[in-house]
């Protein structure tokens, strides 16, 4: 499966290929198109999510397989409502529709029940994972083609810190952290990095995304101390 | 309403990155937004960066949101943010608990956009709304103490007048609601002074027929200022600027009204006023003693004042000179008071 968080940051490559089109889609038992793009608003943003749900829920039946068997009530119930909310912003109808059946058993016969039900809610799981992974075989994740110019540096450090102070009042600047994310990547940065920077902001964790692009920010500082005058503006499309 | 780049100001708090990211979608066209994606970085936040609306999810690890909710509620600095719960738990009882702690509003996930759109543009109108109220009082207390200014140095007779005003006007039964506007209205009774020429409204000594002439019209000048409107405090405040110096009998002015002619509040302001007018220096005269001026309030009994109302002064009088103590001119006259 490609990696759908680190695209977000990704340099960009010449593609003429673009997110499946609204009519080349129809809604299935498992996924709600029509309801999915009326929520997040267009289907690229949309299938982009339920990309990003299909990397981070590869274990989640083991999880939930786990709190089962182990009685683990609370555990299970602070899953269910995560899961619920979820899948269903993501209308993920078949495995939406299932956790609410089991947080109704749950809710009125308890935890011992679900044990028979873990064969059907696995394959709610494998099946929607699958649907998923079949949407990314059709899709290719539209990239920006535009040229990079540097900026000069104290211009990126200026927008760097002023990101930071966003992400510091809890506020995501996302145009702004794309033109950073692609000016430390032709400054040198690698890629795992901007990964990881990718991450917490999908993850909403700005303390991390703060520290990481303030360890950036001093990288390209340092290297420009080192070697002065190498990263002047250019235009690396000349 | 606080608001940056010109859009309102909404804190988004969720364990699970997805919701704030589908509520990111939903919100972003129109809302300057910050995330928390848990209680304890909702309150920082909501303390530091005073958002103009909340949307909480009730379930969370370490802090529920109702805990984050109370917490809210609790500081001056936030217990007027609205908060909106977004939730999968779509359960009555969890609704009930909800608005028992302080939130506004419930929204249920899966969220459906054109619902939380729906609903928080109607909490921030809201907002809105309040706010203007805010600044409507904000003038009309500028109003009142314009006029305040123009004859007294501090302007805190307006401040002393409404106190016993209200105080009076509960005894007599007012609605608080009926109190609250008599509070913000009564300040501006004299706001027609500013149409009275120095000369006239400071003269040190007594008033000629001529100036009083000119005296005579500071009613109609204030209710003319502050005109007709559809506000009932603006309504209140017209009505007694234009009747506060009517008397019981029928040889008041402007209008000469009698009796219950004078509306109510007309009839309280008139007796919180003069009691302040007498217990207070003015150009032309000294401070009189508490005592000296209830005696005068009760002469005027029936005369210039209802007769219904005077007893029930007198009978508030502890809260009349706890009134006095807070917001007295000078200091000795405070020890006076209160010795």
């Amino acid at each position: 499966m490609a990696n759908v968080l680190s695209q977000k940051f990704q340099v960009p490559e010449p593609s003429d290929s673009n997110l499946l089109n609204v009519e080349e889609i129809s809604d299935t038992p498992l996924i709600n198109y029509k309801v999915g793009i009326d929520t997040w608003g267009d289907i690229d943003t949309f299938v982009i999510n339920l990309k990003k749900f299909s990397e981070k829920h590869v274990d989640t039946f083991h999880e939930f397989e786990t709190f089962v068997l182990g009685n683990q009530e609370h555990e299970l119930r602070q899953l269910l409502h995560s899961m619920r909310g979820v899948t269903g912003n993501l209308a993920l109808v078949l495995l939406y529709e299932t956790l609410e059946q089991v947080s109704e058993t749950l809710k009125h016969q308890g935890i011992k029940p679900l044990k028979e039900k873990l064969d059907s809610v696995q394959k709610s799981f494998k099946s929607t994972l699958v649907a998923i992974d079949h949407l990314g075989q059709e899709v290719t994740i539209r990239k920006e083609t535009s040229a990079v110019d540097l900026l000069p540096l104290s211009e990126l450090v200026d927008m760097s810190q002023s990101v930071m102070m966003q992400l510091q009042g809890g506020e995501l600047d996302e145009n702004h952290l794309k033109i950073l994310a692609l000016q430390y990547k032709h400054r040198g940065i690698p890629q795992d990095q901007l990964d990881f920077l990718a991450q917490a902001i999908d993850d909403f964790d700005f303390e991390t995304a703060y520290a990481l692009l303030a360890n950036i920010l001093s990288a390209v500082e340092e290297g420009e101390r080192d070697e002065p005058g190498q990263w002047q503006p250019q235009n690396t499309s000349r | 309403m606080n608001r940056v780049n010109g859009n309102p100001k909404i804190l988004l708090v969720d364990d699970q990155p997805n919701n704030l990211q589908v509520l990111k979608q939903v919100l972003s066209d129109e809302y300057q937004l910050m995330f928390a994606t848990n209680g304890e970085k909702a309150i920082k936040l909501a303390v530091d960066r005073q958002p103009n609306l909340i949307l909480l999810d009730v379930m969370m690890p370490d802090m529920d949101g109702f805990e984050v909710c109370r917490r809210l509620k609790s500081m001056p600095e936030t217990q007027n943010i609205p908060i909106i719960f977004v939730t999968a738990m779509s359960e009555v009882e969890n609704e009930f608990k909800g608005f028992g702690v302080g939130a506004v509003d419930y929204i249920t996930k899966p969220i459906s956009p054109s619902i939380v759109r729906a609903r928080v543009e109607t909490h921030l109108s809201l907002v809105r709304v309040s706010e203007l109220e805010k600044t409507q009082l904000q003038i009309v207390h500028r109003l009142g103490r314009a006029a305040e200014y123009k004859d007294n140095e501090t302007g805190l007779h307006v401040i002393r007048m409404s106190h016993y005003s209200v105080e009076l006007g509960r005894l007599l039964g007012l609605t608080e609601y009926e109190l609250d506007l008599l509070l913000h209205a009564s300040p501006m009774h004299d706001v027609g002074k500013i149409g009275v020429p120095d000369h006239i409204l400071l003269k040190p000594g007594k008033l000629t027929d001529e100036e009083w002439a000119i005296m005579y019209q500071h009613p109609q000048i204030g209710a003319d200022i502050i005109g007709d409107h559809d506000s009932p405090l603006l309504a209140m405040a017209r009505e007694i600027a234009l009747t506060h110096h009517e008397k019981w009998d029928g040889s008041g002015y402007p209008n000469q009204l009698a009796g219950e002619d004078i509306p109510l509040v007309g009839r309280i302001v008139a007796v919180a006023d003069v009691f302040d007018a007498l217990t207070t220096e003015r150009p032309y005269k000294k401070a009189w003693t508490v005592e000296k001026a209830l005696d005068c309030l009760t002469e005027s009994t029936g005369s210039h004042f209802d007769p219904e109302l005077i007893p029930l002064f007198k009978k508030m009088m502890p809260k009349v000179l706890e009134i006095m103590n807070c917001w007295g001119e000078k200091e000795e006259e405070k020890k006076v008071i209160s010795g």
